[in-house]
């Protein structure tokens, strides 16, 4: 839908800069992946990464293009409560903290979250698990190549498929290059370019405008949106929670980082992520509150982010808010590609199809499924169907229906497979109805106070007394089996 | 119930402060670690 | 509404919902011009508020308080659209600190389970006691 008449910045420009930094970010992807053809160096960046690495990499992993982009959105359709309520995204990564540290101790040969469910609940629940796994997975890579395109086209009027075709190139490309080191290496570059970003977009923002004259000029136009007992916001606040809960808990992209990183980081890395990352939403939110007080026309809330950084900054807002979202957009991307990929590795290829899969041949593989996922998500985002946060906020049914099985499977022996699969199943269906029915802003937390209800009835109805020993595994052989042992 | 000007103020300014806190202290642990051998 | 046959010119009209219970919806519009959009408390169009004039093709209201919004856009050479209706109808407060109170239990209830268990040296499989 290209309704925007007037983009700021013109295509040449923005080719540039698209180009100046793919350079850079395959650059070091193949710098980064020097010396990784062991599985565990492309997959688990050898499970060794530092904190401050490892605190860069998940703050910049959910610094996706939807804070940059979705919270202005929001902003603007929920007001003051869904830019705060968007914040509360950082409460999962700070509940993850405690999590991450037990993954690391229960399970310290272990691949991805899959590999746990499986363990811990069995073959049928596994499978519920990975097919709703799977099925956000798409939905969030599907939502960051929309994203990408959207952004570009909006900003620099370059068509919606073009942008959206490079950006999802260009995460592949180093992904596959440099596996998993390339994720997070690249990661903290693009943190800081988030990071400063935002400030100096809001910073030239209030110095232009002034927050006062925001103020008052959205209590004339839109006043509902300062109001905190908005209805719809606040019946957000908690579902956004939940729904970030949801997302952290169950997602192999932060298992992946808890199987990543060294020993006693997981747990200060997420703590000390969650704490920076939870100002962003408001940084980045607060300036759709600024339309009023320009005169600017929104002519579709998901772009309303950028236009405003435009109008306000011109060319230098513009070009910054694309270096700006181009690195929350790859700094996602990459660690979905990584991520998923290995789950489909170890989950569907080496434990459905080929058991005796070596570690050479699950590398291989999971280059090759890096580049499918592209190939997928591209073919899914090119009708471009629905608005951002709608997309993301379908899934929250289905992940937060996943928070009490995982974090009960991990804390509580009593725990049962059958309050696991009943959670999973009967949460997601009831959040799903809630969210059409409702709202999309009640489906998480629909999704997970049924699944909580579930799983604690089937953990007193008939207590499990699950050994944890169970969960260590070994790992995949380096080379074909000889007969006998390992 | 809507927000005050000055708590609208707050809000934003206090979250502005503490994102331009957040590189200072990446680059600060990055240097720390790396000094100790521990990045990755 | 739509009496008119269609003619070159004919601005057209339109809202994503017809009922909006979190006071935002878009509006959208088909015009050969820039417009004018309109908007009334009145059907009748009787106090009338510009509420944008150009050459974009839509425009995202929020932050309504609950009623009934007339919109109609004018084009510039004095033709009005099909008039469109919004009516926003917020979610009554209750219910919306209802479903607060229900995530603030479930949030509790999950901090517990995690608390607890993370201390809780029972919840640790027999070889790794020694370490925790």
């Amino acid at each position: 839908m290209n309704i925007v008449n007037t983009a700021i910045l013109d295509p040449t420009t923005g080719w540039l800069i698209l180009a100046a930094f793919s350079a850079l970010w395959i650059a070091l992807g193949w710098y980064f992946g020097r010396n990784t053809q062991q599985l565990d160096d492309y997959v688990l960046a050898g499970r060794r990464v530092g904190l401050a690495l490892g605190t860069a990499t998940i703050m910049a992993t959910w610094v996706t293009s939807n804070t940059t982009m979705a919270a202005p959105q929001l902003a603007l359709q929920m007001g003051v409560w869904g830019m705060i309520g968007y914040s509360l995204g950082s409460v999962g990564l700070l509940m993850f903290a405690p999590l991450a540290r037990r993954i690391r101790r229960l399970m310290p040969s272990g691949y991805t979250s899959g590999d746990f469910v499986r363990l811990r609940y069995g073959n049928f629940a596994w499978r519920v698990f990975l097919l709703i796994s799977l099925f956000y997975s798409l939905g969030w890579l599907v939502s960051m190549g929309m994203a990408g395109g959207i952004l570009i086209h909006a900003l620099t009027g370059i068509p919606y498929h073009y942008g959206m075709t490079v950006i999802l190139s260009i995460c592949v490309g180093y992904t596959l290059l440099g596996g998993l080191r390339a994720v997070i290496g690249t990661d903290f570059i693009q943190a800081l370019l988030i990071l400063s970003g935002a400030v100096i977009i809001a910073v030239l923002a209030i110095r232009q405008i002034g927050l006062d004259t925001i103020h008052a000029a959205v209590l004339a136009e839109r006043p509902e949106l300062l109001n905190l007992l908005m209805p719809a916001s606040i019946m957000f606040l908690f579902n956004n929670l939940l729904f970030g809960v949801g997302e952290i808990f169950h997602s192999n992209v932060w298992w992946s980082r808890a199987f990543a990183f060294r020993e006693g980081v997981g747990f200060r890395a997420c703590l000390l992520a969650g704490l920076l990352w939870a100002p962003i939403p408001i940084v980045a939110g607060f300036i759709a509150l600024a339309t009023p007080a320009l005169g600017l026309n929104v002519p579709a809330a998901d772009m309303v982010g950028p236009m405003v950084a435009a109008q306000i900054l011109g060319t230098t807002g513009a070009v910054l808010v694309l270096i700006m979202v181009f690195a929350a957009l790859s700094s996602s991307l990459d660690s979905l590609l990584a991520a998923t990929s290995i789950l489909v590795v170890e989950d569907i290829y080496r434990r459905h199809l080929k058991p005796e899969a070596t570690a050479v041949q699950m590398r291989r593989a999971t280059a090759r499924i890096i580049v499918g996922l592209g190939i997928l998500t591209w073919i899914l985002c090119a009708p471009r169907l629905t608005t951002l946060a709608e997309l993301l906020y379908f899934t929250g049914a289905f992940v937060a229906s996943t928070i009490w099985p995982v974090a009960a499977g991990l804390f509580w022996r009593r725990a049962n497979s059958a309050g696991a699969i009943a959670g999973m199943i009967l949460g997601s269906a009831a959040g799903l109805y809630s969210y059409f029915a409702v709202g999309f802003y009640v489906a998480a937390l629909v999704g997970a106070a049924v699944s909580m209800t579930l799983v604690i009835a089937a953990s007193f109805l008939k207590p499990e007394r699950f050994d944890f020993g169970n969960l260590q595994e070994i790992h995949p052989r380096e080379s074909k089996p000889v007969s006998g042992g390992l | 119930m809507i927000i005050s000007t000055t708590a609208f103020a707050w809000l934003v300014g206090v979250a502005l402060v503490l994102t331009i806190a957040a590189p200072i202290i990446l680059l600060g642990l990055l240097i720390a670690d790396w000094k100790k051998g521990r990045l990755w | 509404m739509l009496t008119n046959p269609a003619l070159a010119g004919d601005v057209q009209l339109e809202s994503d919902t017809d009922v909006a219970t979190a006071g935002y919806f878009q509006l959208r519009w088909i015009a050969d011009s820039k417009i004018e959009l309109q908007e009334s408390r009145s059907a009748s169009f009787e106090a009338v508020r510009v509420v944008y004039a150009g050459s974009d093709a839509a425009r995202v209201i929020s932050g309504k308080p609950d009623g009934d919004w007339y919109y109609r856009a004018a084009a510039t050479n004095g033709d009005f659209s099909n008039p469109v209706k919004v009516t926003v109808r917020h979610h009554p407060v209750e219910r919306a600190l209802g479903y607060f109170v229900v995530g603030l239990i479930v949030f509790l209830t999950t901090l517990l389970l995690i608390i607890s268990g993370a201390r809780d040296r029972e919840q640790s499989p027999a070889g790794l006691r020694k370490r925790i």
